[in-house]
């Protein structure tokens, strides 16, 4: 083996504490980061996807009643793509230990044959009769109750009656029932006089062929609205609606809160590694001056330094590339859950992969690369003459003299020692908070 | 008594020219270790420089092993005016034709001390790599080190690491040797060993220019510079060295 390659192994043997402590530091920071920005990619797409498979209506009219007629009537209309009947009621429904809960009931047409909002259920069948109850799966925890119980559920005329729950379903477009403390209940027109409702629907789910802005479809509305009341049909009330999942702006929000976070904490770490580095590089000045003395020029010095930690780098990324990606994961399944989601498809795209390894890779390498460059560079009389640890200068000298602590002479060096470097103070501080708050972030949700 | 060289421009193998080097100091002031050397030394002399502490000894050396810049003049050494070289070129040269030895030991830690021989040609290049190893093997075999060629240096004795520093020196076989009190550290019998290894060296054809305060290391120089207050005072030929 060459013999700067031997110097090379040798300082990692002396020096092994610090390496792994540099090791440490960017594998946290650059996990951290990959993490982040994996999760919030999936969940930006996987929370799109998943809703649209809802196929949620745009426009919602109200009405006394809804006529069949009514409905092939607005399907008609240009423009439209899909159009049904609903009704919704609120109501309250028990637990298996008898809690009560509000329960938001969706009377629709037949569940075999749903348009828009659609519910769906995961490979199994819809139930051959209509006239039990649906629930939505993320109630399933609060109210204890299995498929084919007895479900008991009170009508507006205040009387518990017991309907059969035909299953549980995934309604992609409300947030989970554990989160809003409201269960999701769906039954037919069959079913609905037994829990006292009206099998009369009385809203117009409207679903366009194309979608615009917002303010597109408020003035599609306003134009079907128009056009209804030309005909005598007169909508009580209509909604354009916004058509995202309910918790998707705060989970965008949360996510970029993650990220910022995480890109801080990466930063952090590599300025850590650049600052362990840097106290390093000082205490091997000599070296340096030995080195240079013997002929070395700058940039082989340098070289000698940059063989040892490259590596190192590189290592950092094998390892924090798959916890990244496990905690990608694992962030992403918990929001499966948080957000009553279906996550079809859990990869990454190849091209943020791509640029979270040019990142994790360039910016800790960039930043340890300044000391050491630095380092080298200096000249060879400097680097024989130098003192070691040097006293501080300018306005920190002056800082420094003015602390002093009276008794204890140690907590005055401790002090004036942590202010001669006030950048790596700051630093530390930084450092810190950010992985406080990264904590607190993860906790909070 | 001053009796300078007499010597052709060719001859000289180092010549400084009026060589002033000045230090700024924290107030802003110009503090001057040097203040106008002129020196000519020939191939295979041997120079012992003396003087007090602060006179400039180690600032001369720096200048001529081309670790410091002089302020003002001129320092040219193996065929190099040295004022014209840029850091890289400089570190070149100095590796192919300067070997240094200061007064503490200055072996790379992580390295034994063969390889910290061998680092040194790794370095400059200048010796075929197939000779790198025997070369290696045989300048430790001139400092009488050949059995400690696989430690480290932390597990050798003061005087031993000085030997290895010198054989070090001689790594990429420089014209020059220049040396910083290289017996300052070290007990009166390693010392004299040490004085007789670079005694040695003019037989090998170095030129040899050592910096120090031994006196037994200086009766052995052909010649005798003085410095005070950062100039030459005095420049004597040792007549009963050369014989
Ligand atoms: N980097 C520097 N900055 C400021 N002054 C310096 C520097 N290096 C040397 N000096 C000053 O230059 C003068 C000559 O220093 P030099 O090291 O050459 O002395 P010396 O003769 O080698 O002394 P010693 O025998 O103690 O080693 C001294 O007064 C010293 O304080
Ligand atoms: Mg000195």
């Amino acid at each position: 083996m060459n013999t700067r390659w031997r110097k090379i192994t040798g300082d990692f043997r002396q020096h092994r504490l610090q390496i792994f402590l540099i090791a440490a530091i960017l594998v946290l920071g650059s996990a951290g980061v990959m993490t982040a920005l994996n999760a919030r990619s999936i969940l930006a797409r996987e929370i799109e996807k998943s809703y649209r498979r809802a196929n949620g209506a745009d426009i919602i009219l109200w009405f006394d009643k809804v006529e069949p007629k009514l409905v092939d009537l607005v399907r008609s209309r240009p423009g439209v793509a899909e159009v049904e009947a609903r009704s919704t009621a609120f109501t309250r429904v028990a637990g298996k230990s008898g809690k009560w809960f509000p329960m938001r009931l969706t009377v629709l047409p037949d569940f075999a044959q749903q348009k828009v909002n659609l519910i769906h259920r995961d490979a199994t069948a819809w139930p051959a009769v209509n006239d039990g109850i649906l629930i939505e799966q993320s109630g399933m925890s609060l109210l204890g109750i299995g498929e084919n119980e007895p479900v008991r559920v009170r009508t507006p005329a205040v009387v518990v009656v017991t309907i059969p729950l035909g299953g549980f379903v995934h309604d992609p477009a409300v947030a989970p029932s554990t989160q809003d403390r409201m269960i999701y209940g769906y039954i037919t027109p069959t079913a609905a006089p037994s829990l006292g409702q009206n099998a009369e629907l009385d809203q117009l789910l409207v679903k366009l062929s194309v979608r615009g802005s917002l303010s597109d479809v408020a003035e599609f509305a306003d134009d079907l609205n128009g056009w209804l009341k030309g005909r005598n049909l007169v909508p009580l009330r209509v909604d354009a609606l916004n058509n995202t999942h309910p918790h998707a702006a705060l989970m965008t929000a949360m996510l970029r809160v993650l990220e910022v976070l995480a890109g801080l904490a990466f930063v952090c770490s590599a300025t850590l590694a650049a600052c362990v580095i840097s106290l390093w590089m000082r205490r091997e000045v000599r070296q340096v001056g030995i080195m240079k003395t013997l002929g070395a020029r700058s940039s082989q010095v340098a070289g000698q330094y940059l063989a040892l930690v490259a590596p190192l780098v590189l290592v950092t990324i094998a390892l924090a590339f798959p916890i990244g990606t496990a905690l990608g994961r694992w962030v992403v399944k918990y929001h499966e859950t948080m957000l009553n989601i279906d996550i079809a498809d859990w990869s990454v795209p190849r091209s943020l992969v791509f640029q979270e390894l040019i990142f994790a890779l360039g910016v800790p390498l960039l930043a340890m690369a300044l000391p050491i460059v630095r380092a080298a560079r200096i000249s060879p009389r400097q680097a024989i003459q130098d003192p070691g640890i040097v006293a501080p200068r300018g306005p920190i000298a002056f800082t420094s003299r003015l602390i002093k602590l009276p008794g204890n002479r140690r907590w005055s060096f401790a002090l004036r020692n942590s202010f001669r470097r006030p950048w790596r103070l700051a630093l530390t501080l930084l450092a810190l908070s950010a992985g406080g708050a990264l904590f607190l972030t993860t906790h909070n949700n | 008594m001053i009796a300078p060289t007499v010597a052709t421009d060719d001859a000289d193998l180092i010549r400084l020219e009026e060589a002033t080097k000045s230090f700024g100091s924290r107030g802003g002031q110009l503090f001057p270790a040097l203040r106008g050397i002129s020196l000519r030394v020939a191939p295979g002399d041997f120079l012992a420089v003396l003087g007090k502490s602060g006179s400039g000894k180690s600032t001369l050396l720096n200048l001529i092993a081309g670790i410091d810049r002089p302020t003002s003049g001129e320092v040219r050494a193996a065929g190099e005016d040295l004022s014209r070289l840029g850091e890289n070129r400089m570190a070149l040269w100095r590796g192919r034709n300067v070997g240094v030895v200061f007064q503490f030991f200055q072996l790379l830690p992580t390295l034994t001390v063969e390889e910290n021989i061998l680092l040194a040609m790794d370095f400059v290049g200048k010796i075929p790599r197939v000779d790198r190893r025997p070369r290696a093997r045989q300048l430790l075999e001139l400092v009488g080190l050949s059995d400690q060629a696989a430690k480290l240096p932390s597990t050798l004795s003061g005087g031993q690491q000085q030997r290895a520093a010198i054989a070090r020196s001689l790594a990429n076989d420089p014209p020059i040797v220049l040396a910083d009190e290289p017996t300052g550290n070290l007990d009166s019998e390693t010392s004299a060993a040490v004085v007789e290894l670079f005694h040695g060296l003019i037989g090998e054809g170095k030129t040899l220019l050592i910096v120090t305060h031994d006196n037994n290391l200086a009766s052995r120089a052909h010649r005798v510079i003085q410095l005070r207050d950062g100039l030459i005072v005095a420049d004597e030929m040792n007549h009963s060295a050369r014989g």
